[in-house]
């Protein structure tokens, strides 16, 4: 479960929001209502706070409760969006376009986020090579020697 | 001794037998090559119990090493064939698509699929037509989820055919798109992990010659500080990338 919460977390994998709206269309172009769409998704989903705020929402829009307060945990528009349309959804209009449109958004916002991160990583990939294993380097070539010529001297 | 011997050698001989039965049950090398094969590892066998005929101990081990050998390579196999076809699902997808366009069925098009994949892709994908037909479960064929979750898809395209085409298309597009996004994260780690190799070879070689040069014991504290910071550092720059949120 916890390296399962790790892939989670990983740059590595899908963002959230775009796994589940990649899942709802797959399964609305099955021919599946939003409701199975949405459970389907809530099958396959691994355990991360995301996964608790989908249930959360789900549960509110299954008692037919206020889910304003589901939306307000989301920071993100993405998120926020989407779940207002699957809302919409349930309630019986076509969601089919919105889903496709959301989608792309989501993708293009995806492959941002990717190309802001990389130009991070190579500036934070440097902090550990300055602070921990330039100066491992050091002590090695250097370390020693110092040991072998303080002996002498003394 | 001379009969420890013989008694060793025959339960070699059937050792190698069995082996060589599972990996062609698994179809782990192509068909043509399994009377040659069979030929060789049984003269192979026959030959090295001839000189380990005063070595006992080794003949020993070398028959333990045989008789062991199916448990861990079909674990292996079984590991890689999953990761092979789960790599060119979409490849395979494809291939079926455009069969499918041209009249054949789902189970015609994956068996004319895999007669052009590699040996791995073609044994489960053989397989996956004998479950189909059989109706059994897909756990029985592949173990990890993603791969099982992509055939059990593949299963419900078997079992109710209507408008197959665009669900396979429909699969293919998901798939491919999870593929093109995961690839350009990697993409963005691959740099700090090849920093973090090439650096660990770098290290490793220095340390073994220092170590060489100088001895653990008149440096001992001098290596541990060394090896610590150098642990640090390769951690962190493994772990870069691990601890990302998504902000969308």
């Amino acid at each position: 479960m916890a390296l399962e919460f790790r892939k989670e977390i990983s740059v590595e994998n899908i963002a959230p929001p775009l796994e589940m709206l990649l899942s709802v269309r797959w399964s609305l172009e099955k021919g599946d209502s939003v409701r199975a769409a949405i459970l389907t998704y809530i099958d396959e989903i691994s355990d991360s706070r995301w996964k608790e705020d989908v249930l959360l929402w789900w549960s509110l829009c299954n008692m037919r409760g206020d889910t304003q307060s589901a939306h307000q945990r989301q920071k993100s528009l993405y998120r926020r969006t989407l779940l207002q349309t699957l809302e919409q959804g349930l309630a019986g209009a076509s969601i089919y376009q919105q889903i496709c449109q959301l989608e792309e958004e989501t993708c293009q916002a995806c492959e941002d986020e990717i190309e802001r991160y990389s130009a991070l990583l190579s500036i934070r990939a440097l902090i550990p090579l300055l602070f921990f294993q330039f100066p491992a380097f050091f002590v090695l070539l250097l370390g020693p020697l110092l040991a072998t010529v303080l002996e002498a001297a003394s | 001794m001379v009969l420890m011997w013989i008694l060793f050698s025959v339960f070699g001989l059937f050792t190698a037998v069995r082996t060589f039965n599972v990996c062609e049950s698994q179809r782990i090398f192509p068909e043509k090559y399994a009377e040659p094969l069979a030929i060789f590892i049984s003269a192979l066998i026959l030959a090295l119990n001839f000189f380990l005929r005063e070595h006992l101990l080794a003949q020993i081990f070398l028959q333990l090493g045989l008789f062991l050998t199916p448990a861990f390579l079909s674990r292996i196999i079984f590991f890689r064939r999953e990761m092979h076809i789960l790599k060119n699902f979409v490849s395979i997808l494809d291939s079926v698509v455009i069969k499918m366009r041209v009249g054949a069925s789902l189970r015609e098009s994956l068996l004319s699929t895999a007669s052009s994949q590699t040996v791995s892709t073609q044994f489960l994908l053989q397989e996956f037509v004998t479950l189909l037909s059989f109706d059994r479960p897909i756990s029985e064929l592949v173990s990890h989820p993603k791969l099982q979750k992509n055939f059990s898809e593949l299963k419900k395209i078997d079992q109710q055919p209507h408008r197959a085409i665009e669900r396979l298309k429909s699969l293919r597009r998901r798939l491919q798109m999870e593929k093109k996004l995961r690839q350009k994260s990697r993409k963005a780690l691959l740099q700090a992990r090849a920093q973090a190799t090439i650096l660990s070879v770098m290290y490793i070689s220095l340390l073994i010659y220092s170590l060489w040069k100088y001895g653990w014991k008149s440096s001992g504290s001098v290596f541990a500080v060394s090896l610590m910071l150098f642990g640090v550092g390769s951690l962190w720059l493994w772990n870069l990338g691990r601890r990302f949120q998504w902000k969308i």
